[in-house]
């Protein structure tokens, strides 16, 4: 039984690397994507407020899946090819960037506006309040939303798979094809390595929350 | 660009019935969710600790 699981194993960790391209990617570009659109959907010009709103709406309130399909396959249609990797990385990085800007937006919105009026008090400009005061407080408030919008992440990414990207999904739907009757051994060992990688998320996500609340009075 | 409006109307009746299967997958899976979510919740807050630690890791592995 052992020996089973062990003859599957390299074939789902060529996937793996696949797997963790396109997760930290992703991370990368949606959590760029949060903190542009969540400072934007807190500007004071409403036009870049209704547009980021817009934005973010469109691709947290669309599948994943079709949205990803959308890239992969009717882009090319407006003369946008795009890799299999490039769009399942686009698509992740648009909708959990949109998930995560609201996190950034909230955290922003929770900071207590004395602050910004203590801001106001010592003649900083509207940049210098929102990089020296707010972002400093609101980013600790960011931390468990990113941590749970990264494990929602790596779960995501599976969906590459469908975009004909040899991730680890892809490689175990290879497997269950191959190998007929053994669908128990490879989708239990795809189950345990999407673990095995979201684990390093959980542990982190909670020693950089732990790490932020120091020096911090509990609230 | 290939943009055809028959062929969007044509298939449009084809998507529009797929939906009722969508927005019932939803409803279910949802009104299911809040229910093992409340039963989870309880598990994980009983005095009997393995199975406290039991619900603790399933929902952690699910998860």
């Amino acid at each position: 039984m052992i020996d089973t699981y062990m003859m599957y194993l390299p074939e789902l960790l060529r996937g793996a690397g696949i797997t963790v391209q396109v997760l930290l990617l992703s991370a990368v570009f949606a959590f760029i994507f949060a903190f542009i659109a969540g400072l934007g959907r807190v500007s004071r010009f409403w036009i870049v407020r209704f547009l980021m709103g817009a934005l973010v709406e469109l691709f947290r309130g669309t599948s994943l899946l079709v949205q990803m399909f959308f890239f992969f396959f009717a882009l090319p249609a407006f003369g946008m090819e795009l890799s299999p990797f490039a769009a399942g990385v686009l698509a992740l990085s648009l909708n959990y960037g949109a998930y995560a800007s609201e996190v950034v937006r909230g955290a922003i919105l929770s900071v207590p506006s004395g602050q910004t009026e203590a801001g106001i008090a010592l003649n900083m400009t509207r940049w210098q309040r929102m990089r020296l005061v707010i972002l400093p407080q609101a980013f600790r408030l960011m931390l468990p939303g990113f941590g749970n919008n990264a494990i929602e992440l790596l779960k995501g990414t599976s969906l590459v798979s469908l975009v004909t990207l040899a991730d680890m999904t892809f490689q175990a739907r290879i497997l269950k094809d191959n190998y007929t009757g053994d669908q128990v051994e490879i989708f239990t060992l795809l189950l345990l390595l999407y673990f095995v990688l979201a684990l390093p998320l959980i542990f982190g996500a909670r020693w950089l929350e732990k790490r932020a609340a120091r020096g911090v009075a509990a609230r | 660009m290939t943009w055809d409006w028959n062929f969007a109307i044509e298939i449009f009746p084809r998507i529009f019935d797929a939906m009722w299967i969508t927005l019932g997958a939803t409803v279910a899976a949802y009104v299911i969710a809040l229910i093992f979510g409340l039963v989870l919740t309880l598990l994980r807050r009983t005095r009997l600790k393995p199975l406290k630690w039991l619900t603790v890791g399933f929902i952690e592995f699910v998860r």
